[in-house]
């Protein structure tokens, strides 16, 4: 079982059976096979008696498909070699097999639930009964309906002749399940021819070879009687749970086959809009953040540029002057309409912002004098100073006057392009012309590296003017051009 | 070749009777035979193996009589070529 008989092998067998030296054996076996190799080849055809045939044939080149690639691939024409066994050989190979018979299936009858019940009767009235009794397996099944005289047999000693016996005695009169009894014998797959007891050897064998002969029979009565009950059992389960309890026949101790809460749906759909506000809400805080922290628009969101002008952190006035203005590119409407309010609060509040911020640097200069431990006098010469750095400038940054010559800004800590050009030329929009005049130095108009120098062009060369919504309505339109 | 040719011209090259050798065809088919039954493969180098196969149950459809036909699982005997005979073969 399971060997692999090779030359050696099969030379020490003939020899002990044809009862010759194991040297002739040797002999012959070789030239044996040598000659088969050699005949087929040359006569495209070999027959053994009881052996069988040996034949050469070609084949045509065929197109086939790589499993593995899926490439199509060419399978040249080739010969290639079958073996055909003998008859008597192949039907003795498959003895164990050769119970059975093909047979024709017959498929759903109406004596279903008759035979379903005898079937069951059946498995009830044999208890001492094994179920795997192979060897005890002596089958006589009939296929014809009709034919009664098995009854009659007295060594007939088959399952359903007990059984018909069984039904008989049980209904004396009941000669009509006799005939359903053939039905059900119909039904079964295999006919089995009846065994002598040699043949016990090879129900053995098979056996042996882990062939399942005999359940193969038997599955097919087990199954159906199977189904049915399955069915059955499911109909019973369906009517259970369908069955409608009325509201007054709940009592205390009928709680237990209530769910504590209603059953939670398979896509709890509040829980992910929770999940989705808490998400946005955390989105928000997060960019929120960002702002605080660096201070300016240039921090890697794109387009936070549009929404949010920035809060403009200048630490170095030691103060937190936040100011926050809304764009004007996103929200054209709204900006048209409220755009000479907006831009007179803008100007307010930026010069007040300048103010502050100048006020301060001479306040700041005023103090450094003091410090550095002056004189009086030449503190005082300080503070005029400052005083006058502080008129000077004033009117330097009034919005009425624009600047017409050509300065450098070099952007500070908290700046953007935006904040610039309302400081330089009276709107925001104008921070496109900033851009422009620095374009070899920008590469990109949302980041602006602190310190970079800027050339501010005199308002004249861009026809830039605060107060001409022409002029405004022409900076926009580059706005959008840019961000495009 | 059918097996009196073959026979005939084994017994030729083997300097033997012709019934001597048809003895030991016998046999040695015998052999084969037997070891296949008992699920043992039978392999010569050069040659070919024989082996046990089983093939499993199937349905048949007659597709002119619309007959389905339940056929049994059964054993068979299988010849598996060897290679370097099959080379021989395709060299040819």
């Amino acid at each position: 079982m399971n060997d692999k008989i090779k030359l050696q092998e099969f030379i020490s067998l003939l020899s002990e059976r044809a009862k010759i030296s194991k040297k002739d054996a040797d002999l012959f076996l070789r030239e044996f096979f040598n000659l088969m190799s050699e005949g087929l080849l040359t006569s495209q055809e070999l027959k053994i008696k009881n052996l069988g045939t040996f034949k050469l044939s070609d084949v045509s080149e065929r197109e086939s498909v790589n499993v593995r690639t899926g490439e199509r691939v060419l399978i040249g024409a080739h010969t290639k070699v079958s073996f055909s066994p003998a008859l008597s050989l192949s039907a003795k190979v498959n003895e164990p097999f050769s119970l059975f018979d093909s047979v024709p299936i017959d498929e759903g009858s109406s004596e279903e639930v008759e035979q379903k019940s005898l079937v069951e009767d059946y498995f009830d009235s044999f208890p001492g009964e094994e179920k795997d009794s192979n060897t005890d397996f002596e089958v006589d099944l009939v296929s014809e309906v009709g034919e009664s005289d098995h009854d009659k047999d007295e060594n007939y000693d088959s399952l359903f002749g007990s059984f018909s016996a069984y039904r008989n005695s049980k209904n004396p009169g009941a000669d009509k399940e006799v005939p359903a009894v053939e039905e059900v014998v119909e039904e079964t797959v295999y006919i089995a021819k009846s065994l002598e007891p040699e043949n016990l050897e090879i129900t053995k064998k098979a056996e042996k070879a882990d062939l399942k002969v005999e359940a193969v029979v038997e599955d097919p009565i087990i199954e159906k009687e199977q189904d049915k009950e399955k069915s059955e059992v499911f109909d019973a389960r369906r009517a259970k749970r369908d069955e409608d309890i009325p509201f007054s026949d709940v009592g205390a101790e009928n709680y237990e086959n209530y769910p504590a809460f209603p059953e939670p749906a398979r896509f709890p759909l509040v829980n992910i809009i929770l999940t989705c506000m808490i998400l946005f809400f955390g989105f928000v805080s997060v960019v929120l953040f960002q702002y605080i922290r660096h201070g300016g628009v240039n921090t890697g969101f794109p387009f936070a540029e549009n929404f949010i002008d920035g809060f403009v952190l200048n630490s170095q006035e030691g103060g937190l002057v936040m100011e926050s203005y809304l764009t004007s590119t996103e929200v054209p409407l709204l900006e048209s309409e409220t755009s000479p309010l907006e831009e007179v609060y803008e100007s307010s509040k930026e010069s007040e912002a300048l103010l502050q911020r100048d006020s301060l640097t001479a306040a700041l200069a005023v103090a450094d004098a003091l410090r550095r431990g002056e004189d009086m006098k030449e503190a005082q010469q300080d503070i005029l100073k400052g005083e006058k750095e502080l008129a000077r400038e004033t009117p330097k940054v009034s919005h009425e006057q624009q600047n017409s010559k050509e300065k450098m800004r070099t952007l500070e800590q908290g700046e953007s392009l935006r904040i610039i050009a309302l400081e330089e030329y009276g709107n925001k929009v104008f921070w496109v012309y900033i851009y422009e005049e620095n374009k070899d130095q920008l590469k990109n108009p949302n980041h602006v590296s602190v310190g970079v120098k800027l050339r501010i062009a005199p308002a004249a060369k861009y026809g830039i003017d605060k107060n001409s919504a022409k002029s405004i309505e022409k900076a926009k339109a580059q706005v959008n051009k840019l961000l495009e | 070749m059918n097996a009196a040719e073959f026979t005939s011209e084994l017994s030729k090259r083997l300097r033997k009777q012709k019934s001597e050798v048809a003895d030991l065809i016998e046999h040695s088919v015998q052999i084969i035979t037997e070891q296949v039954i008992e699920d043992n493969s039978v392999s010569i180098s050069n040659f070919g193996s024989f082996e046990l196969k089983k093939r499993e149950e199937r349905i048949n459809v007659n597709p002119s009589t619309g007959i389905k036909m339940l056929i049994p699982p059964k054993l068979v005997i299988a010849y598996k070529v060897s290679p370097s005979l099959k080379d021989k073969i395709k060299g040819d």
